[in-house]
């Protein structure tokens, strides 16, 4: 079996920080420290779910990693509940941004309790369209590539109305990560 | 160094994990009570067990920590919530606001403007805006969930219609993101105006009723009000009888046994770094 962080509390303290830092100030690049690991996740994918992923949560994984090595390591090391159902999924990773399942198959959470939406984990790389960023958490705006698909930003775009219900995004790019909660505006140019 | 029978801050890492998804649910949902599984820590509720929970999940050895009680470093509960980190964490403590990356607070935000990055740990005794006027949480929930806060606001019209002005002199109701009317905690109403567009994330934590909410930094936080009878805060004759500050929150001061008051700034921080400042001696 492989290892995880190398000092589990202090580690997984460090990683936290930095995704609260980029959730609080969405559209701010964190860069998460990196674990020295083979599995078919990116670095900072397997980062987040060791700080935030335990046997209370569930997870649900693309085809793509859905496979025994990281199964039995994220099993040894996390005790994540897998799920193969979408709508019971607390978080999941998407590592194969071209096979995403529409975002209305996860969950969005209640009215009386937006917060059991699911947080996507999506594994993309930071270039192409420049995109504007305004909401909380924004002072002014912020302009930056995120590399989504444009009909992913379209689906997001049409969960907005249902506010303060939504999906919460932590995007992944190697070792890097920007957040996008649902408060976000995009506009693509 | 941290005392050894503890782990780091105290809490243990499942706890943490879990406060921190509560955490992050809250930052993604601006002034939306996130409830949590609250623990019992090693003092009794309303010791602001909320706050040293939220301030257990986030520390970390880089962290140089602030504590305050009404705004003041050397009151008993900031002195032993300190010293309760201290012991558990072993990470450096101040009393400077502008040193500090986590400031935990009882009821004040300082007065010297945050910068970002810093974070404001608030302890909350209610966290509910509604509770007092709607006492049935399933009730009061429903009404978060349609952003229907008429209650409150004819609640606001009745103080003004019987005393001529809105009573709440702390813990005055804020519309967060213009969604979810949040209690700010006991703070003055003389805070409320720091929160609207704060550089520092703003994260509050009530530990017997269970609850996480918070305000992302930049973002929209508007004390409630009417056109005709717009929101104030409160202002005094005096001002500071130390460091002559006359644009902070004053506390009165008995000084003798006749009677004689003394006007002082509630933030000892800043109170201290202008008298410093101004070369006179403690």
């Amino acid at each position: 079996m492989q290892a995880a962080f190398q000092d589990s509390v202090h580690d997984s303290q460090q990683c936290f920080r930095h995704i609260l830092k980029a959730m609080s100030e969405p559209g701010t690049k964190v860069t998460l420290p990196s674990i020295d690991v083979e599995l078919p996740i990116a670095n900072a994918t397997l980062s987040i779910l060791l700080t935030l992923v335990d046997q209370s949560t569930s997870l649900w994984l693309d085809d793509d990693v859905r496979q025994r090595a990281l199964l039995d390591y994220l099993d040894f090391h996390v005790g994540a509940v897998v799920t193969r159902n979408t709508q019971d999924a607390s978080f999941a990773v998407v590592t194969d941004i071209g096979a995403i399942p529409d975002l209305t198959l996860f969950s969005v959470g209640t009215e009386e309790q937006p917060h059991g939406n699911c947080t996507l984990i999506i594994e993309t790389s930071f270039q192409g369209k420049l995109s504007r960023l305004t909401g909380p958490g924004i002072e002014n705006d912020v302009e930056l590539a995120l590399g989504l698909p444009e009909p992913l930003l379209d689906q997001r775009q049409a969960l907005s109305v249902l506010a303060p219900c939504g999906i919460d995004m932590i995007l992944v790019d190697g070792n890097d990560v920007i957040a996008l909660p649902r408060t976000t505006q995009i506009e693509v140019y | 160094m941290s005392d050894p029978d503890y782990n780091f801050a105290y809490l243990d890492e499942q706890t943490k994990r879990m406060i921190r998804r509560s955490l992050l649910k809250a930052v993604a949902i601006p002034g939306y009570q996130v409830p949590f599984g609250s623990r019992e820590m090693p003092m009794p509720y309303g010791w602001g067990t909320g706050g040293i929970q939220l301030t257990a999940s986030l520390i970390g050895l880089d962290d140089t920590l602030k504590v305050i009680d009404q705004g003041s470093d050397d009151t008993t509960n900031a002195v032993s919530i300190r010293k309760f980190f201290r012991r558990t964490t072993g990470v450096a403590t101040t009393e400077k606001t502008t040193e500090a990356t986590l400031i935990q607070t009882r009821h004040r935000i300082p007065e010297t403007p945050l910068q970002k990055g810093q974070i404001l740990i608030y302890q909350v005794p209610i966290p509910d805006p509604l509770s007092f006027l709607e006492p049935r949480e399933t009730e009061a929930r429903k009404m978060h969930a349609l952003s229907e806060y008429g209650i409150m606001h004819t609640k606001l019209y009745e103080d003004i219609a019987h005393y001529g002005a809105i009573l709440h002199t702390y813990d005055y109701p804020v519309m967060v993101n213009d969604r979810y009317v949040m209690r700010p905690s006991p703070i003055p109403k003389f805070d409320n105006p720091k929160m609207d567009n704060m550089h520092a994330l703003q994260v509050f934590g009530a530990g017997r009723e269970k609850r996480i909410y918070a305000v992302p930094p930049y973002t929209k936080v508007k004390s409630l009000d009417f056109e005709d009878h717009p929101f104030e805060v409160q202002r005094w004759e005096n001002s500071c009888a130390l460091c002559g500050a006359d644009n902070t929150f004053l506390d009165e001061i008995v000084v003798d046994d006749h009677g004689e008051r003394l006007f002082a700034c509630a933030d000892s921080d800043y109170c201290q770094t202008r008298q410093a400042e101004q070369g006179g001696q403690r």
